[in-house]
């Protein structure tokens, strides 16, 4: 895993990627420092943080794009996968080196706070607790471009689900406010969601029985829910998108609280991410 | 044609039913977890001044609720202030009396008409705290502490949630209002009035307390529904008539406020009905020569704070109250054994009071009553047999502190916390509004432009540079 993180990290730097990423994510985010925070004399630094999260959309997908997918292009995946080292040391090295070079360039924006210190007063702690809300987004953002670069058959491609993704994400808000909250609405969302899950059990085992069986278990919990605990249907579709929202759960951070439920939830959406990554490529193998 | 068993034992169906079980199983373990900690509810507060952490007063007055309060926060949806939804989300998490809904009042007219039945305009942004029979509107802008100093640009210092809300909660907990009646006719100034004092009569309302005016001269009695009465800077002393309807109205468990000043001299009469309290009222300048207690002049007193639940929050807080020209405010030695008296604020050992303003210098002649000696008291008065307590008191030997409540935190505490001591509503004293907004960064234009050019400039520029220079290299290898 080591390894693979190591050669994933250098190849970051060898290459023009590592550099581009770095510059242009420095170039943004210190030109709304400059303008946000310095021309205004404002120390208020949690601001300056919430105010480049965009930069995620098109930072992540340049970061990750080539991870897995240029393995797959080149044919080298054959190679690593059929190395000694299992797919989990591969997905989550690369995760790891992707993560780093994000890291390194966050660690730059410190300068920034510095900067503030000198010149004001800043809300050190505050401000530490909102980085690492940054950082703990930036992991799960990560983990999304590693899932699609899995994929994605090349680079563009890659690069451009990613981009989606994350702006799907960043709809998801926009979703949500729009999205009905009768309970009407809300039975046909659980039962889309139940026949999703049920098409993942056919798609995976391309067995009627397996999906049928398992529709028919959610259906059995659907009605059962309306008869011992309706009040989980108003808003459903809300609570649900609520829950996914990885952007409204960085609020809290910029606020300067670590609640241990985001922490938690950044961790397990990465981990799932980099989980269900390692699961595809292994079904390649047998598949 | 297959059978079930085949359907069943075919690879396929094995391994891939066998994988996405797992992994099914594995994202809804995570699910799972996710869910059970968030009922947990474990948080770090990194704010300097623990912004989100609820004080020990508020826990106390959530362990107390009787009822299930309501607290209704007027937004758009997902339009909500992120501050203050996170504010009131630890009242929600501290007690499960409290339930927290946000309404839209643009698309509910007729939910918000309920709380607002003299149309005043309850409007998004604010917050209604209800119970079943009682409620409590907040407007919005009351929610954040705001400095007004400059009333072109006035300034918000922070979040105030706390403050309104725990008030509030004391006040839809306990259904009443408390009267203080402030006598008239003899020159007094009026707490509500504007002016030099500011928003003064806001922070009463804020502090559950209803401001009324009572001429005692005309008044057969202080009316029933009082609760304090307060003479604050008379400009004469009240009649002897007055002076019995005033020990009446204390006799019978209403307390008192006083704010007196060396300006107006001898009160008698007042002093008369002090007295069977207790407490002097010496027409005395209070001087204070020791440099840490007064204000560059020796008249101007910072005083120190002595230990009583009035001014135990100041000193927590690092406030202190300044005291300009005060007369001292005295224990007598005739004090009946049924009162007790404790002082609030006091001189150091260096000063004195002097009776004789003709003297001339400032410093201690033989004259003079060397101190320390209290420049604002609180008495108690309890029932000799059953040691029930009667009433309460508070005497200040200053009237220009009141003035001073917009520009010194301490003045608008003390001012604020004797009135709630006299209430007993101790609980609500020392929740100050804290501050979350950062202020100004000092630079130069000079400053700004080398920050600025090396932040959007040279370090991008830099990194990228150094990227193309190493794919040239590589390219040419």
């Amino acid at each position: 895993m080591i390894a693979i993180m190591t050669r994933e990290f250098r190849t970051y730097f060898q290459t023009p990627a590592g550099y581009i990423f770095a510059g242009l994510f420095l170039l943004v985010s210190g030109f709304f420092f400059a303008f946000g925070n310095l021309l205004n004399d404002s120390s208020y630094y949690t601001s300056f943080l919430q105010s480049i999260l965009f930069l995620y959309l098109f930072a992540v997908p340049l970061l990750t794009m080539r991870l897995l997918s240029e393995e797959r292009k080149q044919k080298t995946d054959q190679l690593l996968l059929t190395s000694p080292i299992t797919v989990t040391q591969i997905v989550v090295g690369k995760f790891l080196a992707a993560f780093g070079v994000f890291l390194i360039t966050l660690l730059v924006t410190i300068l920034y706070a510095v900067v503030v210190a000198i010149f004001g007063d800043l809300a050190v702690s505050q401000t530490v607790g909102a980085y690492v809300g940054f950082a703990l987004l930036g992991a799960s953002f990560i983990s999304i471009g590693v899932l699609i670069s899995a994929v994605a058959e090349n680079q563009v491609t890659s690069a451009f689900f990613t981009f989606f993704a994350l702006l799907f994400i960043w709809f998801l808000n926009l979703v949500k406010s729009v999205a009905p909250t009768d309970p009407i609405s809300s039975t046909i969302f659980a039962a889309a969601l139940v026949l999703g899950i049920a098409a993942f059990f056919y798609a995976n085992t391309r067995s009627w029985i397996a999906g049928g069986a398992v529709a028919v278990v959610g259906a059995i919990a659907i009605v059962l829910l309306h008869l011992f605990a309706a009040e989980i249907y108003i808003g459903l579709i809300q609570n649900v998108l609520d829950w996914f929202s990885l952007l409204e759960r960085f609020d809290s951070f910029g606020l300067g609280l670590i609640e241990i439920e985001e922490v938690v939830f950044y961790l397990s959406f990465t981990a799932i991410f980099l989980f269900v990554t390692v699961r595809l490529i292994e079904k390649r193998r047998w598949a | 044609m297959s059978t079930i068993k085949d359907l069943l034992t075919n690879s396929k169906v094995k391994y891939g039913g066998y994988a996405a079980i797992i992994t099914f199983a594995i994202i809804a373990a995570v699910v799972v977890l996710n869910l059970l900690i968030q009922q947990l509810g474990w948080q770090i507060d990194m704010t300097d001044n623990n912004v989100y952490t609820l004080s020990e007063q508020t826990r106390d007055i959530l362990n107390d609720l009787e009822e299930d309060v309501t607290i209704f926060v007027l937004a758009r949806r997902n339009e909500e202030d992120p501050q203050i939804m996170e504010a009131l989300d630890r009242y929600e998490q501290a007690s499960n009396r409290i339930s927290i809904e946000v309404v839209d009042a643009e698309q509910n007219p007729a939910f918000v008409a309920q709380y607002d039945p003299e149309g005043e305009g309850l409007r998004n942004g604010s917050v209604i705290v209800a119970t079943s029979d009682n409620y409590r509107s907040i407007q919005g802008i009351d929610l954040f502490s705001i400095d007004r100093r400059n009333p072109q640009a006035p300034q918000v210092l922070g979040l105030n949630v706390e403050r309104r809300i725990t008030n509030a909660l004391i006040f839809v907990a306990s259904g009443r209002t408390p009267v203080i009646y402030q006598t008239t006719g003899h020159g007094e100034i009026d707490l509500t009035s504007g002016g030099a004092f500011g928003r003064l009569g806001e922070q009463f309302q804020n502090a559950n307390f209803e401001l009324r005016t009572l001429n005692l001269a005309q008044a057969p009695q202080v009316p029933d529904d009082g609760s304090i009465i307060a003479i604050v800077r008379p400009r004469t002393d009240i009649s002897p008539l007055e002076a019995e309807k005033l020990a009446a109205f204390l006799a019978g468990g209403g307390k008192g406020f006083f704010s007196l000043d060396i300006a107006v001299g001898e009160l008698p009469n007042l002093a008369s009905v002090l007295e069977a309290y207790g407490i002097g009222i010496p027409a005395a300048l209070l001087v204070e020569p020791d440099r840490n207690f007064n204000n560059g002049q020796p008249i101007e007193l910072w005083p120190e704070l002595a230990q009583n639940p009035i001014t135990d929050p100041l000193a927590e807080a690092d406030y202190r109250v300044l005291t300009p020209v005060p007369r001292p405010v005295l224990e007598l030695p005739t004090k009946p054994r049924n009162v007790t008296i404790e002082p609030l604020l006091v001189s150091s050992t260096e000063s004195f009071y002097r009776t004789d303003l003709d003297i001339p210098t400032p410093d201690l002649t033989a004259d003079d009553f060397p101190g320390p000696h209290p420049v604002a008291i609180s008495a108690v008065e309890s029932e000799f047999t059953t040691s029930e307590e009667v009433t309460r008191l508070v005497v200040v030997g200053d009237t220009d502190f009141i003035s001073l409540v917009d520009q010194i935190n301490g003045n608008l505490d003390f001012l604020m916390n004797s009135f709630g001591w006299l209430e007993d509503q101790e609980e609500q004293l020392s929740i100050r509004p804290k501050t979350t907004i950062q202020f100004q960064m000092q630079t130069t234009g000079t400053q700004k432009l080398i920050f600025g050019g090396l932040f959007v400039i040279v370090i991008p520029l830099g990194i990228l540079v150094a990227g193309l220079v190493i794919w040239l290299r590589r390219r040419h290898l």
